[in-house]
């Protein structure tokens, strides 16, 4: 588990350097991400402390978010201004985005098995 | 010696732990409710937990800023977490290159429907420029969105709100409205979970299974790319 962790990190760390380096747009745990997915396609297999850890981790994968979450009771004041678009934008592009998603993948990928 | 009760509960509040503990025991409230109640759509553990947390601070007099100091061990986690990622990736890597071109193309025109939509019907309802732009960063984790909305000119927490509001929403009825429109392949549920709710549906999506999951953390990272790369690019070519 802790061998898994420290792994992890490391990948996070070098995706914050390149980030850094490279002045990316992206998040240094985004790219870590990217990178830790490369190493793993050259190793080509997942080292079984790596498996452990990541399946003991990512199930409490929303409870890590809370923090942040919790945040949106602070924008109240932003948020009252425009209340009534901003629910009905965002329920609309809820229901849009599933659907056209959802939907288009799901018949390429019926297309492809017939 | 004089025994002064009243110190008790200001040292609590005050402690470095307890914005941790609360978290943990709201979030595990949330899942046991959650399972109580046989899978109740809207007692989704994170929705729960971060009601009665917004509660609890506000009961207590609590300012957000010293929770999140107090949680900020379990904030940090999420960047390992997200590293993490990679492991259903790989697992599900033969199956994301077959699809590698139709993912790309529902990417663009899912995304921009998404974005599109949102950012569409807040103009038509006459609300501020600022809002609009805000909503153009909604469906990507904070990091991106807030680097993005700064660069296009609307409020960086706003946009974290609208984040933070689509994810808990998706994770809600996103399961649900898939299956009623027929949306059946693991791949193409995974996919629409992460384009439209990024980390909170990946997180979702991989209690589902695990082809779910690793489609719906493609999706995330792709959207996040995609907007972090393609909106200030397109909000320029509508304002200019």
């Amino acid at each position: 588990m802790i061998r898994g962790v420290c792994i992890l990190i490391l990948f996070q760390l070098l995706g914050e350097a390149a980030v850094s380096v490279f002045q990316l747009f992206v998040p240094g745990q985004v790219l870590g991400m990217v990178l830790l997915l490369f190493a793993l396609m050259i190793w080509q297999s997942v080292p079984d402390f790596m498996l452990r850890t990541s399946r003991n981790l990512l199930p409490y994968l929303p409870m890590f978010l809370v923090p942040v979450c919790v945040g949106i009771f602070e924008y109240w004041d932003l948020i009252q201004r425009d209340l009534a678009a901003i629910i009905v934008a965002l329920v609309v592009s809820l229901f849009v985005s599933l659907a056209v998603t959802g939907l288009m993948l799901n018949s390429f990928v019926k297309a492809r098995r017939a | 010696m004089e025994i002064d009760w009243s110190l008790a509960w200001p040292a609590i509040k005050s402690s470095p732990v307890f914005g941790v503990g609360i978290t943990l025991l709201c979030y595990e409230f949330g899942r046991w409710l959650h399972l109580r109640t046989g899978g109740f759509a809207l007692f989704q553990p994170i929705l729960v937990s971060v009601a009665m947390i917004g509660a609890f601070l506000m009961w207590a007099e609590v300012p957000y800023d010293e929770y999140f100091k107090q949680s900020l061990s379990l904030h940090l986690f999420l960047g390992p977490i997200t590293v993490a990622l990679a492991i259903p990736l790989y697992a599900n890597i033969k199956r994301i290159r077959q699809l590698f071109g139709p993912v790309i193309l529902t990417l663009l025109v899912g995304g921009s429907a998404s974005v599109g939509s949102a950012m569409l019907v807040v103009w038509l309802m006459g609300g501020a420029d600022e809002t609009i732009l805000s909503m153009g960063a909604k469906s990507v984790t904070t990091p991106i969105a807030i680097s993005v909305t700064e660069k296009i000119g609307g409020y960086p927490a706003l946009a974290v709100a609208f984040v933070i509001a689509i994810g808990i929403m998706g994770v809600a009825i996103g399961p649900w409205f898939l299956k009623l429109i027929g949306v059946t392949e693991p791949s193409a549920r995974g996919f629409a979970l992460g384009v439209t709710s990024h980390a909170l549906g990946t997180a979702k999506a991989l209690e589902i299974d695990e082809q779910t999951g690793a489609f719906s953390a493609l999706a995330m990272g792709l959207m996040g790319i995609a907007t972090a790369l393609l909106l200030p690019w397109m909000v320029h070519l509508f304002t200019a």
